[in-house]
């Protein structure tokens, strides 16, 4: 029993899980999504619908860590371009393996943010996530379309 | 109404719905292929295939963002020349586009580069069928046959059939059942 190792074994999900911001005020992706034109709203289902199945988020397309944003945040962006826009996801992953919660969606023109304070709500989200004042709902991914 | 219903209507009654779900696909699948296709060469850097392809680095990166570039015939063949692969551009239904994105994995994604493509350097030699760079299926179509190299991963059986039928010319004939009721791709399966 010496050498004998404790090891909890685990499933690691097939594919990753997508999750929503909600707050008080309720299911603020899907509020940013009904927004959406047709083009960008397709795009997003297909990124999200593709990029589930990508096991190493380092891999996914337009992904990179938010630059200038405290380490403890690990806030991640995920690009994508519909309308001639460029339109940003940020998120942060969850405690759970293969888990990632989109906190908030946006579009930009360099440095400037639609909605302009995207990156300071982002912040926020994810810490009011991190201090369980925000929940979450998982976003159900189509398959058959 | 479920939002696939809704989707299904959309499709059917706009033109600008169609090219916007098929556009979407596209734009996410080929830059994903790309990006692949790149992690699994011997370029694995952007300026290396860069290089390979004679263009810009921020090109290509481009090429890899979803829906950042609207990329031609033209920069795909350089693109998968460069990678010593070939390119298939078809029309096809609706339902084979869901199985074609349903059934990609970026994870799994490789096709073999010319080189090493038996079927199509040496056929006689080969002695096999080659399909999806992964399944050889040895005396299925008999002689004669033509290799075909289809984009796509490795785990993909379930359409086996309809690759069959590509490679062996009748994709797009249709179908009959036995009543003489035409079937499409979908059908095709469960028949």
């Amino acid at each position: 029993m010496q050498n004998h190792k404790n090891v909890i074994l685990f499933i690691e999900p097939r594919y990753w899980s997508f999750f929503d911001y909600v707050d008080g005020g309720g299911n603020r992706i899907e509020e940013w999504c009904s927004g959406l034109s047709m083009e960008a709203k397709d795009r997003f289902d297909t990124l999200l619908k593709n990029t589930r199945k990508i096991s190493n988020h380092l891999l996914w397309g337009g992904f990179k860590f938010l630059k200038g944003k405290p380490k403890e945040e690990r806030i991640w962006q995920l690009d994508f371009i519909a309308d001639n826009k460029q339109y940003r996801l940020l998120g942060v992953f969850g405690s759970v393996r293969k888990t990632a919660v989109i906190i908030l969606g946006c579009f930009h023109k360099g440095d400037i943010y639609t909605p302009h304070d995207a990156l300071k709500t982002a912040s926020k989200r994810a810490k009011e996530l991190r201090e369980g004042r925000a929940t979450i709902h998982e976003r159900t991914v189509q398959d058959d379309i | 109404m479920s939002e696939r219903s809704k989707t299904i209507s959309r499709l059917l009654n706009h033109l600008d719905a169609r090219i916007s779900y098929i556009n979407a696909k596209l734009s996410v699948v080929v830059p994903s292929k790309i990006k692949a296709l790149r992690l699994r060469s011997n370029m694995p850097r952007q300026s290396d295939l860069a290089r390979a392809a004679n263009m810009q680095q921020s090109r290509i990166s481009m090429f890899e963002t979803p829906g950042a570039a609207n990329m031609t015939v033209e920069t795909l063949a350089r693109i998968a020349a460069a990678f010593r692969v070939g390119l298939i551009i078809d029309f096809v239904p609706f339902s084979r586009m869901l199985d074609w994105e349903n059934n990609y994995s970026q994870d799994t994604f490789d096709v073999i580069k010319i080189d090493n493509d038996m079927a199509f350097l040496n056929p006689a030699a080969a002695g096999v069928m080659q399909i999806g760079g992964y399944l050889p299926l040895s005396n299925a179509m008999g002689a004669g046959c033509r290799s075909e190299t289809i984009g796509s991963n490795a785990g993909a059986t379930s359409n086996m059939g309809q690759r069959l039928q590509r490679a062996t010319g009748m994709e797009h004939e249709p179908i009959q059942k036995m009543n003489g009721e035409q079937i499409d791709g979908r059908e095709k399966r469960a028949a």
